[in-house]
């Protein structure tokens, strides 16, 4: 029996490719019995392409429907328009197409020919090839993986007839599919509750569960433009994106096609499984997706209804043998794999023509070498003792959980107590702490013995962006990492100041690589570019948290950075997501809470008696003889600027910006007192350490120097230079990071008396009051918790709050604390005990120094206190009948802590190279927890 | 090749700016630390007396560890209570405050306290309620020569920077607890070889109410030079260092060593009223034994850097020259200094130093002729002030008060004498020399500028510097920060 072929093309605005069809269809060698657009077009320019073809032909018809309509609708809708008036359905087949379509001649013919050859054939496609190119094949038949996921089972490949064999398929796409009219009556065309990518898999599966088949014929091609894949229609048929559309079809063929069971279990655990997609999609750098996956799943789980309304009942065991093979998903993900390669090399020779060197590895070199001797000259901070001393240093909690209930926390536990967010530095000390989380100080003792080493790795790093030579490398990475005021940091114990110093070669050169800078790219995968951008953005982080003081000059390199990278720029200004998620929260409090200014730029350390800089004094450190060695660096690289040498005035602006921020810095004094200040010398106000923008002055010359001797052709002067420089400046500094002596100590991580840490231990909330006398009549005195005096519990935003500038006029029991130091230290018999008793004070404490020994003979007046004997933090006193509360300790949780949480971890996931990147094209397969690898 | 030369020189000059010119500005501050100010009432004003000269060996003489009293010892007491106080003195007896100031004069055989006790709790203590210093002139073949010091606030920490441990040379420490706690005492010898670390140093115990004399010669056995550093734990204590010389088989010269202000890198020392000099100097050439018979200098050097010291020491009029020292001091140990060429005169010392230092002076004086003697004094760097304070001065001898403006400007002072006001001009960096009446309390009201002062008290021509004190409790405004 011969078929007759009706055929419905589905029309909107696209006046161009709707003329090719039509005439497409006048050419078929196989005669169409008739012909109807359906169209939903918006558009007035297309009305006379539709006039002209129903003139043409009494066979031929147009049905104008409304343009909301879904392509299901359209599609039922205009077949059932086609089929009336035929008495019998058994001859008649249906042609749907799309209106980007173009049949070749005898396409139709081939597909009726399929048809007719085998009566269970219900559907039948031809090949989809490319509008432009009919060399490459779009699609051949679709299916779906063993998790449900659609997969095209041919997808771009160049048609060398490979796939020429192949017959039976579960689904294929619809457009040009041909289908039995009996058939389509029996199947109820398409499923209205279906997504668009699903239909078509749907009414496949539903078609053989009839027991027909599904086929695609090799020898019938249509030319496809699939302007709905590309994005290039008005009308949004997939109801978003391509990627959403896949996502949204594969969490319907999920819910409608698995065993109940099944099904409603996927349903239930969706949102949980929503977290593990995205946690996966940040492993496998494909973070672009998780926006549309967790749509999609919001999508599944709150019309689930309708997706259970598409259950059938019908099991996919019996078409295992038409599902993907694993083998099948490898080589497609392969190909993918390299095709983004290829295209990601040719951005990459795009946009920089440099030559490309081979350089030698950091071993190689002899890096580790340098290490190890930058770690020896560190031998000082060889953690001999429980926690370090001196200086900026104060011991971290030595409780994990401790820290990370400082960690991010919105009231500080200190002082008079205070509803504000904590240092973002607590982040960096919380990570550092984790790394031995049984021990946390260990961990920072080991920062400053490895401190050097790492700058000095980063900063080899860095300057391996600008040269290939491996003496020019080391030498100024030497440089740097020994510049002194580098050292003076380390010799200070300024955790803040030494990390960012760490971490800004890293910083820099990982900018350099998400920016696709420099001489040399190791990213060949757009995994390794989003690796490379998680990672600057958690160096971004880093460096923003430990340094506040320059931020004004990272802000102006950022802004440098969006000019060189504009057209990434959308990408890329992801960087600064870590930072602002952590320091966010801190600086509004800042400039709304205390209504400071200048308090965004404050250093996250203890007030240490400091004095205003000069820029001399910045470069020179603590050393100043070997200090002019670092001068004498600056002076040369000044001749860098005679060179041709590209970037060397990118640098030196970098250089003269910090140099600005510098000055400026040093210009702002800032509140003193805050945690811990009643054991340091009494100051009025404090300055920034200077450290943070000599580091970044030191990198921008060091990267002009080499950049500078990178351009210069006479070898002979360029070895003579970095033979002086190593013996001149490297060797100079680094007996001087020898011989200033540290005012580091190792030692117990206990800075308060025992009683009092064991009293806070056994759970007692029993807060310990500080005296001391700065002059004749002047005191000072600090009200310690229960938690003591930690790394974790300086807060920034206290230090310059209200209340601890004594301007406070809420603060009653900082009022009444006062009044309580007045009458204690003048021993004048008034009764403490109330005053006591409402800070909850259990023990005082007044400090071995010149001028308190008077007080300790006061307090042992009063009567109400119980003298406990000398301890090696000063003279202690109990609190006579001091009732003990049970301790109210920190919530582990915040809003704003979850938020930062997720942020750093997404990035951090991101960040992780996986083996995915390197290793895609040889072993790994399309995960299930990537909904959309697969574009239809 | 212009537009690189230009760029150059724009950062060469930018650089050499910056590191060579850049000003210092305050461009910002955040929030500055105000503290809290309470008006708060002390505790009564306690002074206590060390009391007469102490003897070391007991009865026998011989006794290493036991110690006796020998005379009596002369209190000037200057009082101004204010109705509702009364003076407690050290026989137990009262005196009632009436706004009026009271001179008294009373004997004392063994250490004692004068309480001032305040039922308003209201009154303001210092000088101006409450000053007592003690003198002694002691003729004992043991011990020769005028003790005198003020009776002190105890407190729980001392520095004293004078004495000697050497043969002939006697230094006694003598604390007294007037309290009711017990106290334990920590101290710390520095001599010209540094730190000492004898045994015993640590956790001596004076009990309540009791006096404790300690021989140092136990700790820093014929050590030339002393710096002590006492601390005390528990009760509040008072200390004086004794210091006496035998000169051959006799006694010449005693001193009660009062305690010194705390180190500083400059420092007025006022009071040096050089007499005899001539005999002094026949002295020293007549006989070895008085070879330290000669103005001395005496630096101590905390820390760990050494001191370069120059002392300046001003004559008052044009015919007294002074001299200039200027010497090195090494860091943790005590050195002398001679002072040599003071001709008789009144003298005023600048001391000033590139570290903190603690000083004082040895003045001398003797007596070559008939009745031969000589005696000597530590004078410590006084304090300044700028409000009113007193001194008691002793009916006994010739008192004279010296008062110096080390400001850059003159000043003017006024010195009340019972009913008689004096007001007296200081040049700038100038001293003036004022002869006190005996028995009568001086009030000495600075101007406008901080001004510095010394008694010396001259009795039969053996001396002792008494300090200008201005001892009160904690009390009145207080400052206190809470953080």
């Amino acid at each position: 029996m011969s078929l007759r072929v009706v055929a419905v093309v589905v029309s909107n605005d696209q006046p161009q490719y709707l003329q090719s069809v039509i005439d497409a269809l006048d050419k078929q060698s196989f005669r169409i019995e008739r012909s109807l657009i359906v169209d939903s077009s918006v558009q007035e320019d297309i009305s006379e392409i539709l006039t002209s073809f129903q003139k043409a032909s009494p066979r031929n018809a147009v049905l104008k429907v409304e343009e909301k309509a879904d392509f299901a609708e359209l599609v039922a809708t205009g077949i059932k328009q086609v089929l009336s008036g035929f008495d019998s359905l058994n001859d008649i087949a249906i042609w749907v197409l799309h209106d980007d379509t173009i049949p070749e001649v005898h396409a139709l013919a081939e597909l009726v020919r399929s048809l007719e050859l085998s009566p269970l054939v219900a559907i039948a496609s031809p090949k989809q090839v490319s509008f432009e190119n009919p060399k490459i094949i779009l699609q051949q038949g679709l299916t779906v993986t063993r998790s449900l996921k659609p997969f095209s089972l041919v997808t771009n490949e160049l048609d060398q007839k490979q796939y020429d064999s192949m017959t039976d398929v579960l689904a294929v796409t619809s457009n040009a599919m041909l289908i039995r009219a009996s058939s389509w009556a029996d199947l109820g065309g398409f499923s209205l509750d279906a997504p668009e990518f699903a239909a078509d898999i749907d009414l496949g599966i539903r078609a053989h569960q009839l027991g027909s088949r599904v086929v695609v014929v090799p020898t019938s091609r249509v030319r496809h433009a699939q302007l709905s894949l590309n994005g290039l229609r008005n009308k949004k048929w997939l109801g978003g994106s391509v990627k959403y559309a896949m996502a949204k079809a594969t969490n319907h063929l999920r819910l409608s096609h698995s065993p109940l069971t099944l099904a409603f279990l996927y349903w239930l655990t969706l949102p949980a499984y929503s977290l593990i997609q995205v946690f996966w999609l940040l492993l496998v750098k494909r973070p672009d997706r998780i926006l549309f996956t967790l749509k999609a799943n919001l999508w599944a789980f709150f019309t689930v209804r309708a997706r259970l309304r598409d259950r059938h009942g019908i099991s996919l065991k019996s078409l295992k043998a038409l599902l993907a093979t694993r083998d099948q998903v490898k080589a497609k993900s392969r190909i993918a794999f390299e095709v983004a390669e290829q295209k990601l090399k040719l951005e990459n020779f795009a946009v920089d023509s440099t030559l490309r060197l081979n350089q030698s590895g950091f071993a190689a070199s002899g890096g580790l070498w340098w290490m190890l001797a930058l770690v020896a000259l560190s031998y000082a901070y060889l953690p001999l003792g429980e926690s370090i001393s001196g200086g900026y240093a104060l011991p971290l909690s030595s409780n994990w959980l401790q820290l990370f209930s400082n960690t991010g926390a919105s009231f500080q536990n200190i002082g008079m107590g205070l509803a504000a967010p904590s240092d973002p530095f607590n982040w960096l000390l919380l990570i550092i702490g984790s790394i031995t989380f049984w021990s946390p100080n260990l961990a920072l003792s080991f920062v400053l013995l490895s401190a050097k080493a790492i700058a000095f790795f980063g900063a080899w790093r860095l300057l391996s962006l600008v040269t290939a030579r491996g003496s020019l490398r080391a030498v100024f990475a030497l440089v740097y990492a020994l510049w002194p005021a580098f050292t003076l940091s380390q010799n200070q114990v300024n955790f803040p100041a030494v990390v960012f110093a760490m971490a800004l070669p890293w910083f820099i050169f990982s900018l350099g690589r998400s920016a696709r800078l420099g001489i040399t790219t190791s990213i060949r995968s757009a995994e390794q570019s989003w690796s490379w951008l998680a990672a600057s953005g958690l160096l971004c982080a880093v460096v923003c948290v430990s340094a506040p003081s320059v931020l004004i000059a990272l802000l102006i390199i950022g802004v440098i950075f969006a000019l060189v990278v504009r057209k990434r720029l959308a990408a890329l200004s992801l960087i600064a997501l870590p930072a602002a998620a952590l320091m966010l929260p801190y600086l509004l409090y800042q400039l709304f809470g205390n209504q400071s200014l200048v308090g965004i730029f404050a250093d996250p350390t203890i007030s240490l008696p400091s004095s205003q800089e000069s820029i001399l004094g910045a470069f020179l450190g603590s050393d100043s003889i070997f200090g002019w060695c670092a001068i004498g660096v600056l002076g040369l690289s000044v001749l860098a600027l005679l060179s041709r040498a590209k970037g060397v005035l990118l640098a030196w602006g970098i250089a003269l910006i910090a140099i600005v921020n510098l000055w400026f810095i040093q210009g702002i004094r800032f509140t003193a007192g805050g945690v811990g200040s009643i054991f340091l010398l009494p100051t009025e106000w404090v300055y920034d350490t200077s450290a943070p923008a000599v580091a970044l002055v030191a990198l921008a010359i060091s990267v002009a120097l080499v950049l500078w001797l990178e351009s210069i052709t006479r070898a002979g002067f360029r070895r003579f230079v970095i033979t002086v420089v190593f013996i001149l400046v490297s060797i100079p500094l680094a007996l001087s990071s020898v011989l200033n002596q540290s005012s580091a100590s190792f030692g117990q991580s206990r800075n308060l008396p025992a009683i009092v840490t064991a009293e806070a231990n056994s759970g007692s909330d029993l807060r310990l009051l500080v005296i001391s006398r700065d002059q004749d009549l002047k005191f000072r005195a600090e009200l310690i918790w229960p938690d003591g005096i930690k790394l974790d519990t300086v807060s920034t935003a206290y230090r310059l709050s209200e209340i601890n500038a004594g301007t406070s006029k809420n603060s009653t029991m900082q009022s009444s604390l006062s009044n309580l130091v007045a009458n204690l230290v003048s021993a004048n018999g008034k009764d403490p005990s109330q005053a006591l008793s409402d800070a909850q004070v259990g023990f005082v404490l007044v400090p071995e120094r010149t001028g308190n020994g008077d007080l300790g003979v006061a307090l042992n007046s009063v009567s109400q206190l119980d003298q406990v004997g000398l301890t090696e933090f000063g003279q202690l006193w109990r609190v006579k009948d001091a009732v003990s509360k049970k301790q109210e300790k920190l919530s582990l949780w915040s809003v704003t802590k979850t938020v930062q949480l997720v942020v750093l971890l997404g990035f951090v996931l991101l960040a992780l190279p996986t083996s995915r990147g390197r290793k895609r094209n040889e072993s790994l397969a399309v995960s299930d927890l990537e909904p959309d690898e697969v574009e239809q | 090749m212009i537009w690189r030369i230009v760029r150059t020189l724009f950062v060469v000059v930018v650089l050499a700016g910056a590191l060579l010119m850049s000003p210092n500005l305050i461009l910002g501050s955040a929030r500055q630390i105000t503290a809290f100010e309470h008006t708060v009432s002390a505790k009564d004003l306690t002074i206590t007396c060390a009391g007469p000269a102490v003897l070391a060996g007991g009865k026998s003489g011989t006794s290493v560890s036991s110690f006796k009293r020998t005379g009596t010892s002369l209190l000037s007491e200057s009082y101004a209570g204010t109705s509702g106080t009364t003076l407690l003195k050290p026989k137990g007896t009262k005196v009632i405050g009436y706004s009026n100031r009271q001179d008294i004069s009373e004997r004392l055989k063994t250490a004692g306290s004068l309480t001032v006790l305040d039922s308003t709790g209201k009154v303001a203590q210092g000088s101006e309620l409450l000053t007592v210093n003690q003198v002694q002139l002691v003729k004992n073949k043991k011990i020769r020569g005028l003790l005198g010091a003020p009776c002190l606030r105890p407190r729980s920490e001392f520095w004293f920077v004078g004495g000697s441990a050497a043969v002939g040379r006697e230094a006694l420490l003598v604390l007294t607890n007037p309290s009711q706690v017990d106290a334990t005492v920590d101290l710390e010898i520095y001599t010209e070889s540094g730190i000492s670390h004898s045994a015993g140093l640590t956790g001596i115990s004076v009990a309540a109410g009791k006096t404790e004399v300690l021989p140092l010669a136990a700790f820093v056995f014929r050590a030339d030079s002393l710096a002590v550093h006492v601390l005390s734990h528990g009760g509040s204590i008072t200390a004086l260092i004794q210091q006496k010389a035998i000169r051959g088989l006799g006694a010449s010269g005693a001193d009660y060593i009062a305690p010194t202000i705390d180190s500083s890198t400059g420092a007025v020392l006022p009071g040096i009223l050089v007499r005899g000099s001539s005999d002094s100097a026949a002295l020293r050439k007549e006989d070895d034994k008085y070879s330290d018979v000669q103005q001395l200098l005496r630096v101590f050097v905390p820390g760990d850097k050494d001191a370069q010291i120059v002392l300046q020491v001003l004559g008052t009029d044009a015919k007294t020259f002074g001299t200039v020292l200027s010497v090195t001091a090494p860091a943790g140990k005590v050195s002398d200094f001679r002072i040599k060429g003071l001709a008789d005169g009144d003298y005023v010392g600048y001391l000033k130093s590139d570290v903190s230092v603690f000083s004082s002076i040895r003045l001398v004086r003797s007596k070559a002729s008939s009745g031969r003697f000589t005696d000597f004094s530590w004078i410590n760097p006084a304090e300044s002030f700028i409000t009113p304070r007193v001194v008691a001065i002793p009916t006994a001898g010739t008192s004279k008060l010296s008062i110096v403006n080390s400001s850059d400007v003159s000043t003017k002072v006024s010195v009340q004498f019972g009913s008689q006001i004096i007001k007296r001009n200081i040049a700038a960096g100038a001293e003036i020399v004022i002869l006190s009446p005996a028995g009568q309390s001086v009030v000495i009201t600075p101007s406008d500028k901080p001004i510095y002062a010394n008694l010396l008290v001259d009795v039969t021509g053996r001396i002792a510097v008494l300090p200008v004190l201005d001892e009160k409790n904690i009390g009145g405004k207080v400052q206190v920060s809470v953080y």
